[in-house]
């Protein structure tokens, strides 16, 4: 019987935190198959929130005593607005019966838009905690 | 005579995300958002939560130690702490984090280790205790003591010995509002009510999910327990519509970016017709004037959405700060770290400022353009955009 934790992603820009709403928010990973598939896809409401993604995730026991194998799942966060930089998210952890949150902070795009610079941020990569 | 000084809990703390001694990015980030992010990277979250307290306790104490004895600072570094396990506690910047953990934290950030008849928070070493040992706390060790049935407190005596004690509700250092001691809830009533209410509406104005308060009249009533209960919701707080440590300073800090926010942008209405330097010119440390004051804004406005990057006094001083803050923008930006602005680091700024302006802004409808200044002068009504709490919530 497979596990379940939950992700919840929230957007925003600046110190003051103002919501953006409008951005697409996609949960991709590799499924048991070993194969990358698209999990599942929300648009952000008008607070910068979307309903909570239920993702599968290990047998708890895993993380109850050193040197077994990784205790949580992984899985890649991508939030996409024409206005902001791209924002990626890879390795994110997700542990049975644990709620995930991920805060994302959009950063405007420069504008005009200068050819051939990027128009994503640098990906956040969780390394695995050092137990 | 010594003199002692009262550790406090610092509002925000900066991390360099790399080893002391080799260029990496700092980060400020709030006190409570780096343990929460701290916790979430040395631990599992799905340890019992005796384990939990005592390692995010651990977590507290040797931050707070850092702070305290101004360890990196007094070695002339700009930064409070590390990001490395090497040093210090494992920091990954912009990592999500675990709700259960971030609940402790919220209960626990002002809560440190220190030993009976010292001041400073304790230096609380730790390690994994499987592939490395120190004379501190074993993360699994302190798993596996919670396990049996042990205490934090227990298990905090066990790695650190039994003359320890908790200093619980240490003060924030500069905090606009403090925490009322007790939680809030229907049926309180008098000035922290009235403060809580202001606060609610003018998040609010940009969470429209957050119902308003209205009168604003210091009595907690049914209308501000809805709009608690929504804010704990869109902020991921148990949405219980009890006013608890960490609601109120969920809603101080988010207060009190808002109105910096709003701040900066009034300060800053006549720096956006500035000219940059014109080609062969170049503004650095030395410089002065108003075109330095208008980089200084427009690099504060940077700064406010990118955490990467300082927001600077408006002095019109281009002094080390500026800088620094030059170095850090070229760098985020991929260009030459020179620390100096010529013609292509002002346009790139400008670039920035304009897109933030145009955007997130949009709202706040900032002048972009000399043109659009002189028009807007002319018709006699100059786009203020005085965010500060007052006439509508008042």
């Amino acid at each position: 019987m497979p596990q379940t934790g939950s992700l919840i992603v929230r957007t925003f820009t600046s110190q003051a935190q103002l919501p953006v709403s409008g951005a697409t928010v996609i949960i991709s990973g590799r499924g048991q198959d070993g194969r990358h598939k698209v999990f599942s896809i929300q648009t952000t409401d008008e607070s910068g929130g979307t309903k909570p993604f239920v993702l599968e995730a290990p047998d708890e026991a895993l993380s109850m005593s050193p040197g077994q194998s990784t205790p949580f799942s992984n899985y890649s966060l991508v939030v996409e607005h024409p206005e902001y930089f791209l924002a990626t998210f890879e390795q994110l952890q997700v542990f049975p019966g644990v709620e995930t949150v991920q805060n994302v902070p959009l950063v405007p795009l420069p504008l005009p838009q200068s050819a051939g610079s990027s128009d994503s941020a640098a990906p956040v990569v969780v390394t695995p905690q050092p137990l | 005579m010594p003199i002692t000084v009262t550790p406090y809990i610092p509002q925000t703390i900066t991390v360099h995300t790399g080893p002391a001694d080799q260029w990496a990015e700092n980060v400020t980030v709030s006190f409570s958002d780096y343990i929460k992010n701290v916790a979430s990277s040395e631990v599992y979250p799905t340890w019992p939560e005796a384990a939990l307290r005592a390692n995010i306790l651990a977590q507290v104490s040797f931050a707070l130690n850092r702070v305290y004895t101004e360890y990196y600072p007094s070695r002339g570094y700009d930064f409070d702490i590390t990001g490395s396990t090497m040093n210090d506690q494992k920091f990954i910047k912009g990592r999500s984090i675990f709700g259960n953990v971030a609940k402790l934290v919220d209960e626990l950030f002002t809560t440190y280790i220190r030993r009976k008849g010292f001041v400073e928070p304790l230096s609380t070493r730790f390690c994994n205790g499987t592939t490395v040992t120190c004379d501190g706390l074993s993360q699994w060790g302190s798993e596996a003591l919670a396990r049996q049935g042990r205490t934090y407190i227990e298990i905090l005596r066990h790695y650190y010995g039994n003359n320890i004690e908790l200093v619980s509700n240490a003060p924030i250092r500069d905090i606009a509002y403090s925490y009322p001691g007790y939680p809030q809830q229907n049926g309180s009533s008098g000035n922290y009510i009235t403060v809580l209410q202001v606060m609610l509406n003018r998040i609010s104005r940009n969470y429209p999910a957050i119902p308003r308060i209205s009168p604003v009249d210091g009595i907690f009533g049914a209308q501000t327990e809805e709009s608690v209960k929504q804010f704990q919701r869109i902020f991921n707080l148990t949405p219980d519509g009890i006013v608890g440590q960490a609601t109120w300073y969920k809603l101080v800090f988010l207060y009190v970016g808002v109105t910096n926010l709003s701040e900066l942008v009034s300060e800053g209405q006549p720096y956006t017709q500035i000219q940059g330097p014109a080609t062969g010119v170049t503004l650095q440390e030395g410089s002065t004037g108003i075109s330095v004051s208008a980089l200084q804004y427009f690099i504060s406005i940077i700064g406010q959405f990118n955490t990467s990057v300082p927001v600077l006094a408006i002095d019109g001083i281009f002094g080390p700060k500026t800088t620094a803050a030059v170095n850090a923008v070229q760098s985020r930006f991929g260009m030459p770290v020179t620390g100096i602005v010529n013609q292509a680091t002002w346009q790139r700024i400008y670039d920035e400022y304009l897109g933030i302006a145009r955007t997130a802004l949009a709202g706040a409808d900032l002048p972009t353009g000399t043109q659009q200044i002189r028009q807007s002068v002319q018709a006699g009504q100059f786009p203020g955009y005085n965010l500060t709490y007052g006439s509508s919530d008042t």
